[in-house]
C-alpha cells in the first residue's frame, strides 16, 4: 500500500486483516496494535464482524476479552518459547552471534533437513539408479544383439524373392516365412492375444453321394 | 526502464506467530481474539458442557502456543490449530468417558468439523441470556449491512464472504484498489459502530 502513511490506524487494521500489506508494513502496524489496548478492541470488533457476516453462529455468546484475559495468566507462568522462526525485523537488534546460539540451541525436529540425511539419500539414490540403468543397459545391449544376429541368420539362409509386381511396387515374399505360415495355418486370423483352444469343437462328415 | 515488482504480501497470521515465537505474548492474543469463536463452536459441537468447552479451547491455545515455534506455515495456521482443538477435546473426551455431559455426536463421527450441519440436538448448556445476545449480534450485523450504501456492502461481501483479494475486487467493482480498501474499511466501521455496544454488555465494561 503506497499511502498507508495518510490512512488512519483503524484503516491500517482493516488492510493488514486483510493481508494486503507488505511484511515490513504488517510487522510495523502489529507492532502497532499489540502496543494499544484500542487498537486491539478495534481488532476484536472487526474479527467479530467478519466471523458473523460469514456465519451467524460465530456471534460471541460471552465475554471473549475475560477468555483472553483467563489465558494471559495462564501463558504468563509458561517457560519462554524456544525460537525456530527466524525474522529479520524482529531480531534487527540481536547480534548475529547471539542469534546463533539462540538457533542453534532451539531442539530440531525429526524432519528438519540437515544436509547428513540429504546427502546419504542422495548418494542412495545415485547407486540405485547407477544398478538399475545398468542392468537395463545390459539387457537392451543383449538383446538387440540376439535380434541382429537372428536378422542376419534370416538374410543369409533366406533370401526375399519377389512374389508379384503391385501398382505400389514390388511384393517382397519370404519363402521360409510362407512354409512357416503354412504349417501353422490354425494361427492366422485370429487375435495375437487370443490363441484358439486345441481341441475339436464339432465336425461334420460329407458323404460322396451327396 | 524498470517495471514495478509487486511487493510481497503478508499473512498476518504469520506476523503473529513470529512476533509470538520473539517473546510477544500479546501478538498471540491477536490470534486467540481472532479465531476462538470458531475453536469454541468446533468443541461445542463435541462436548455439551458449555464451561467444559471453554476450559477445552483454553486447553487448545496454551498446547498450541507451547508448540508454537515448531509451526513452519505449510499449512494454514487456522488448520494447524484445528489439529490441536480436536485432539485436545479427545484427549478430555477420553478422560471423561463415563460422563454424562459427553456429546455422543463426537463418537460417532471424528470427522465432524466446525462446519457441518448442528445434529438434531442442541450441543450446548449455553444460558438464556448469551444465547439471545449472541443472536442480537448477529441481527445488528445483518441490520448495519442491508443498511450500508451498495458500494459499501458488496466491497464487505466480496471481502469477508468471498474472500476476493484487493485487486480482484477492484476489477470487480471497475475501481481502483486504494477505493475498494476504503469502502472495506468504511463498511468495517458502520458495521462496527452497532456492535460495540453489544460487546461492551457482555463485559459490563470493555477495558
Amino acid at each position: 500500500m503506497d499511502d498507508l502513511k495518510s490512512i488512519s490506524n483503524e484503516e491500517r487494521i482493516s488492510v493488514m486483516m486483510d493481508g494486503e500489506l507488505s511484511q515490513e508494513e504488517c510487522g510495523r502496524v502489529l507492532g502497532d496494535i499489540v502496543a494499544d489496548r484500542r487498537a486491539i478492541e478495534t481488532w476484536h470488533v472487526y474479527q467479530v464482524v467478519g466471523d458473523v457476516m460469514r456465519s451467524p453462529e460465530l456471534a460471541p455468546a460471552r465475554d471473549e476479552l475475560k477468555f483472553l484475559e483467563r489465558l494471559e495468566k495462564r501463558l504468563a507462568q509458561e517457560p519462554k518459547l524456544p525460537q525456530s522462526v527466524p525474522t529479520a525485523d524482529l531480531n534487527a537488534g540481536v547480534s548475529d552471534s547471539a542469534w546463533a546460539a539462540t538457533v542453534g540451541s532451539a531442539k530440531q525436529s525429526a524432519n528438519a533437513p540437515v544436509f547428513r540425511w540429504k546427502m546419504l539419500v542422495g548418494v542412495a539414490c545415485s547407486a540405485v539408479v547407477a544398478v538399475v540403468g545398468g542392468g537395463l543397459w545390459n539387457q537392451s545391449e543383449g538383446a538387440r544383439g540376439d535380434e541382429f544376429s537372428k536378422t542376419k541368420q534370416i538374410q543369409t539362409q533366406a533370401p526375399l524373392v519377389v512374389a508379384a509386381e503391385t501398382p505400389v511396387g514390388p511384393m517382397l515374399r519370404d519363402p521360409r516365412l510362407d512354409e512357416l505360415m503354412a504349417a501353422h495355418r490354425q494361427l492366422g486370423g485370429h487375435s495375437a492375444l487370443q490363441v484358439p483352444a486345441g481341441f475339436l469343437r464339432n465336425a461334420t462328415y460329407e458323404g460322396a453321394g451327396r | 526502464m524498470n517495471p514495478a515488482v509487486p511487493t510481497p504480501k503478508q499473512d498476518s497470521d504469520t506476523e503473529l506467530v513470529q512476533r509470538t515465537v520473539a517473546g510477544d505474548q500479546r501478538a498471540y492474543g491477536l490470534l486467540v481474539l481472532k479465531y476462538q469463536r470458531r475453536i469454541q463452536r468446533l468443541i461445542g459441537r463435541m462436548v455439551r458442557d458449555v464451561d467444559l468447552v471453554e476450559d477445552i479451547a483454553q486447553e487448545t491455545f496454551v498446547r498450541a502456543y507451547r508448540a508454537l515455534h515448531q509451526f513452519r506455515g505449510d499449512a494454514q495456521f487456522y488448520t494447524w490449530l484445528y489439529r490441536i482443538a480436536v485432539n485436545t477435546a479427545k484427549k478430555f473426551l477420553l478422560e471423561l468417558k463415563h460422563d454424562p455431559t459427553v456429546s455422543e455426536n463426537f463418537h460417532a463421527n471424528d470427522d465432524d468439523d466446525e462446519t457441518s450441519w448442528k445434529k438434531a440436538e442442541p450441543t450446548t448448556d449455553e444460558g438464556p441470556e448469551s444465547i439471545l445476545a449472541a443472536k442480537e449480534i448477529a441481527v445488528v450485523v445483518n441490520a448495519a449491512m442491508d443498511a450500508l450504501p451498495a458500494e459499501l456492502r458488496q466491497a464487505v461481501v466480496l471481502r469477508e464472504i468471498e474472500g476476493m483479494s484487493y485487486e480482484e475486487i477492484a476489477i470487480a467493482m471497475a475501481c481502483p484498489v486504494g477505493t475498494v480498501r476504503s469502502r472495506i474499511f468504511r463498511a468495517r466501521e458502520a458495521i462496527s459502530l452497532q456492535v460495540r455496544p453489544l460487546l461492551d454488555q457482555q463485559t459490563g465494561k470493555r477495558w
